[in-house]
């Protein structure tokens, strides 16, 4: 079973990398049942959201 | 390479913010190169980065009750209030000096972890912890801030 601080690294990689299946998995079952990691995960993507609208436009990502 | 040689070049680009943010990008890769040579950057210097992780969780792994993540309400609010911004920088100044670096080059520079790893040569899987760490006081560090400065 996966504790919160393992669930957190995976919050953090899925803003730097996509997930494996394996990794999606077990973060969303985590996710499911933990209210504070939910949270967290909110938080990690405000920021990364933060730092897109402080940043450049031409980031990583492709063009839509 | 500075602003005004590249002047030339602007023309084609979409947006002069994109255009200054580029050339930052290469400023501060510049800057990180020099200083890589000069044997100043270490990537893994600050270890004890791994007690202020500790101090959020418990030995179990479970979030320490004080340490919990509370909700920071919906992001357009927080993204419009100047209070969040002044927390924000705030907290990315207390961060240790290359757990901000690399969290600038990742998310308000926008290079990916493959190209942050490439220039400060260091593998993939260590940038990722690193970022990791960082995601994880600055969270902790603006929580504090910004629910305080809600409540008052």
């Amino acid at each position: 079973m996966m504790m919160c601080k393992e669930a957190t690294r995976l919050m953090s990689l899925r803003q730097d990398r996509p997930l494996s299946f394996q990794e999606r998995l077990s973060l969303r079952l985590h996710l499911a049942m933990c209210g504070a990691c939910r949270e967290c995960n909110r938080q990690f993507t405000l920021l990364h959201e933060a730092g897109r609208r402080f940043g450049p436009e031409d980031s990583d990502e492709p063009p839509a | 390479m500075s602003a005004i040689e590249k002047n030339d070049s602007f023309a084609g680009r979409s947006g002069y913010e994109t255009w200054v943010f580029g050339i930052l990008k290469y400023k501060i890769l510049d800057a990180m190169r020099a200083q890589k040579r000069h044997g100043q950057w270490q990537p893994l210097a600050d270890e004890n980065d791994e007690e202020a992780i500790d101090r959020q969780f418990q030995q179990s792994g479970h979030w320490r009750p004080d340490a919990r993540p509370q909700s920071w309400g919906e992001p357009e609010a927080a993204f419009e209030s100047e209070h969040f911004w002044r927390v924000f920088d705030a907290c990315m100044i207390a961060l240790p000096d290359s757990a901000a670096r690399i969290f600038s080059l990742r998310e308000l520079m926008g290079l990916s972890t493959e190209e942050i790893c490439r220039e400060l040569e260091i593998k993939e899987n260590n940038c990722w912890v690193m970022l990791h760490r960082a995601r994880l006081k600055l969270r902790a560090c603006i929580e504090q801030g910004w629910l305080e400065g809600d409540a008052s």
